[in-house]
């Protein structure tokens, strides 16, 4: 049926389109806050969280107060980044994947912290699924219109 | 039931109707894939005194931090606001593909002059109908959900596991069910319409106006639009009478008119 055919094919054609659509993201420059932060203590935590829906090169910039800043992946568990700091910062750092983050600040005022994201690319493992599904999309086709020429 | 299931394969192999379908997938995938490339920020704290399920921080803070955003919950987390944002993104073109599926599937025969032909076969009317109206609802849930499908799960390959507890999250399912009455509505109405009006532009024209009212002059009060833009606040219901009335109960209004209508009218 076309119908069946026409789905194998969008699969097919999935790993070009996303390619496309990456690789007009990947020269586009995310920005989270700037954000106030207040100092994490035994009371309570503050962050700021963001989302990225890439691998990506972050620069955090903090501004005032004093102490440590962190990075934690809010879904693996692990901390990113962890550097001190005295008046302001910037640094940069690696987000390894897509997902939530928080930055999280110890110390003794509250700062100002701002990240930027550059260079924007899907991981391995997003590539291996979107060419996965490119092939199995196109072995699919070419076995379905074979068994239907016959 | 052999016969039925005849009439819905004949009606889904029909080529102009499976090359708008197969170029709103390849659409409605760029659509949603290039919302989901998108940086989301939140910010906010956790405060032991008030909540009481977040232990102080020691001196070094690492490990209550990572505790503190496991209990968090998911779909409150920048990336949940992106993956339940997203299954709104689209429906500009969803709804306009939608209308033209519907108007090829429900008066392209009668139009090109073959209708006679499949109306002189051992179906009913109304029984025609139900099976052209099954085939333009498939047709129209599979346009939405394949792309965004596609699209969120692949772009996230990575945290799947997450990815999954955000779909089943009370968020996910309200944004999910909200859709699915745009869905409806959106298919109910061409159906009512192509049944009513004459030829194919006519249908294309009508059914477009009536949703095109919802997209650009009242997106927040007439639906189908309207299901896709109320904020997922905690109290909202889909069960509530707003969405449950134009969402389930007009289309079934409409669907059971459109039979009557179709069982009466002549097929030239």
């Amino acid at each position: 049926m076309r119908i069946v055919r026409a789905l194998f094919l969008f699969l097919a054609l999935l790993p070009l389109v996303a390619a496309v659509n990456y690789h007009v993201y990947s020269t586009d420059v995310g920005f989270a806050g700037p954000a106030v932060i207040k100092p994490s203590g035994p009371s309570g935590i503050n962050y700021l969280a963001f989302h990225v829906p890439t691998e990506s090169l972050a620069e955090l910039t903090c501004n005032g107060g004093g102490g440590r800043v962190q990075v934690v992946d809010a879904f693996r568990g692990a901390v990113l980044f962890n550097g001190t700091f005295a008046g302001s910062s910037s640094r940069e750092f690696v987000v390894p994947r897509e997902g939530t983050y928080w930055v999280v600040y110890h110390g003794n005022s509250a700062t100002t912290c701002f990240v930027r994201f550059k260079r924007n690319d899907p991981t391995l493992a997003v590539q291996d699924a979107f060419y996965s599904i490119g092939i199995v999309g196109a072995v699919l086709y070419i076995l379905y219109s074979w068994r239907g020429r016959r | 039931m052999g016969r039925f299931m005849r009439l819905l394969r004949w009606e889904l192999d029909s080529p102009l109707v499976v090359l708008i379908f197969f170029t709103g997938l390849v659409l409605g995938f760029m659509i949603v894939h290039r919302a989901d490339l998108s940086v989301a920020v939140s910010t906010g704290g956790f405060y032991a005194s008030t909540s009481g399920l977040y232990p102080p921080l020691n001196a070094s803070g690492t490990s209550d931090v990572l505790q503190a955003v496991s209990n968090g919950g998911y779909a409150s987390a920048p990336t949940g606001m992106v993956v339940v944002g997203n299954l709104r993104v689209g429906f500009g073109i969803y709804t306009f593909l939608m209308i033209l599926i519907g108007t090829l599937i429900f008066r392209w025969d009668r139009d090109s002059g073959y209708a006679p032909g499949i109306y002189s076969l051992p179906y009913s009317k109304s029984r025609v109908f139900v099976a052209k109206f099954t085939v333009f609802l498939l047709l129209s849930l599979a346009l939405y959900a394949l792309p965004y499908l596609f699209a969120v799960l692949l772009s996230n390959a990575d945290i799947l596991r997450v990815l999954l507890s955000i779909l089943s999250s009370r968020e996910a399912l309200k944004a999910l069910v909200l859709a699915l009455y745009a869905i409806l509505y959106t298919v109910s109405i061409t159906a009512f319409v192509a049944s009513v009006l004459p030829g194919l532009f006519p249908t294309i024209i009508g059914a477009f106006f009536l949703v095109a009212i919802s997209t650009d002059l009242f997106p927040n009060t007439l639906p189908p639009f309207s299901f896709i833009t109320v904020p997922l606040t905690s109290q909202l219901s889909p069960l509530q009478a707003r969405f449950f009335v134009p969402g389930v109960v007009v289309p079934a209004v409409l669907f059971l008119l459109g039979v009557y209508v179709f069982e009466r009218r002549d097929v030239v």
